[in-house]
């Protein structure tokens, strides 16, 4: 039997009515001013439909009865309560620091796609690894290009932004952005100005998620 | 399970996004199943995925040094000919194994973070 | 802002990806030691001993097999 983590969050969370993976029991391991929401499974978790749909009901419901959750990413196994314990204590400042940036917001996601760019010409044999470089580095500024953009648009009605590329033929960038619940409504309207200013952008924003690409502690530095 | 659809706002082609979206990796891995001849498929997938991470951090760190301007025009010619080459034995060596380039997407969990 | 070419079956698929790379791809990890199993063989992370942890477990699994 091994402890399956969903999430971190403040002492006292309210537990949520609902199972977690296999039908077992949420439990919380407090760790001094944290709990740690914990289920037991066996052996390894498989990342099945099932399991991953199950973590992330549970992370949801976490989050809509709690001002600050950080969600737990699926696939950290404990062997007993102590090991959870002495991870979340080792890292307590820094969760502590990482609940506190996203309290009361949640996370809205904006991916944005833009249609193959014709390839250059081919100038010759001699010149082939150069030209494929230069078209790769030239798709790796479009990419940077296109992240700066939604970050601009986006940003200022967000508390925290982070936006990378995710995929080169064709240009794929995600953005992820912490926006406190009131302003869910503003942000919308911002994606609506992006959409009218880039028609040639695909454009999706979903949402809102518990703040998932906002719980890292390495995020907590930027 | 029901779920609620999280989607705000589309614009544009949505199946398209769908598409790129599970192509890119964002998809459940794959269950392999424990039949052998399947499981040699599940490890060259593994390795294979493996080789691809290693061979885009390479490809990355190239291109940024391209980008500062540390490689000369000999350096920049036989890396993007390296490159080339072995994207190519990528997609032969991923037919071999009956694989797609997409079966490429196992999850790493954090080293997949390198990237 | 939707546009007419999506649907809820589409919005469905979308939402489930978004999810997926969320649950598997970002959150907390809380420690070096992650678990997955995945095309039926167990990743086990060591920090970033990724590697040479799961080749150990393939040898090993490949002693318990013969």
């Amino acid at each position: 039997m091994t402890l399956h983590l969903y999430a971190v969050a403040e002492h006292g969370v309210e537990l949520p009515p609902v199972d977690g993976i296999d039908g077992a029991s949420l439990r919380c391991v407090q760790v001094d001013d944290l709990d740690a929401i914990v289920s037991d499974v066996d052996g390894a978790t498989s990342p099945t439909e099932a399991a991953v749909l199950t973590h992330a009901a549970v992370v949801d419901a976490v989050a809509a009865a709690a001002d600050a959750v950080l969600p737990a990413r699926f696939g950290s196994g404990f062997e007993q309560e102590g090991a959870v314990a002495t991870e979340v204590g080792a890292r307590r400042d820094e969760l502590l620091r990482a609940l506190e940036r996203v309290r009361g917001c949640v996370e809205l996601g904006v991916r944005a796609l833009v249609g193959d760019v014709a390839a250059p010409e081919d100038t010759g044999a001699t010149d082939s690894g150069r030209t494929y470089m230069l078209a790769r580095l030239e798709r790796v500024r479009a990419g940077e290009r296109l992240c700066a953009d939604l970050d601009s648009a986006l940003a200022p009605v967000a508390r925290a932004a982070s936006s990378s590329v995710v995929g080169s033929e064709p240009l794929v960038v995600t953005g992820a952005y912490l926006v406190p619940r009131g302003d869910i409504d503003a942000f919308q309207e911002r994606v609506d100005d992006l959409h009218r200013e880039r028609p040639e952008l695909t454009l999706i924003c979903t949402g809102p998620w518990p703040p998932y690409s906002f719980a890292t502690v390495d995020a907590a530095r930027s | 399970m029901t779920r609620d659809d999280k989607v705000l706002r589309a614009a544009g082609d949505l199946a398209r996004v769908a598409g790129e979206l599970e192509r890119i990796g964002t998809a459940l891995p794959r269950r392999v199943d424990a039949d052998p001849e399947r499981v040699e498929k599940g490890l060259a997938q593994l390795v294979l995925t493996l080789v691809e991470l290693l061979r885009q951090l390479m490809e990355r760190q190239a291109l940024r040094r391209m980008d500062e301007g540390t490689l000369t025009d000999d350096e920049i010619e036989r890396l993007g000919e390296t490159f080339m080459k072995l994207e190519q034995r990528m997609d032969e060596l991923v037919k071999e194994f009956g694989l797609e380039r997409s079966d490429l997407n196992l999850n790493l969990g954090p080293l997949g973070d390198l990237l | 802002m939707t546009a007419p070419s999506s649907t809820p079956a589409l919005q469905q698929q979308v939402t489930l990806l978004e999810l997926v790379d969320r649950v598997l791809n970002k959150g907390v990890v809380l420690t070096g030691d992650v678990t997955l199993s995945v095309a039926g063989v167990d990743l086990v992370y060591v920090g970033l001993r990724v590697l040479l942890t799961s080749v150990a477990t393939l040898e090993r699994l490949d002693r318990e097999s013969r």
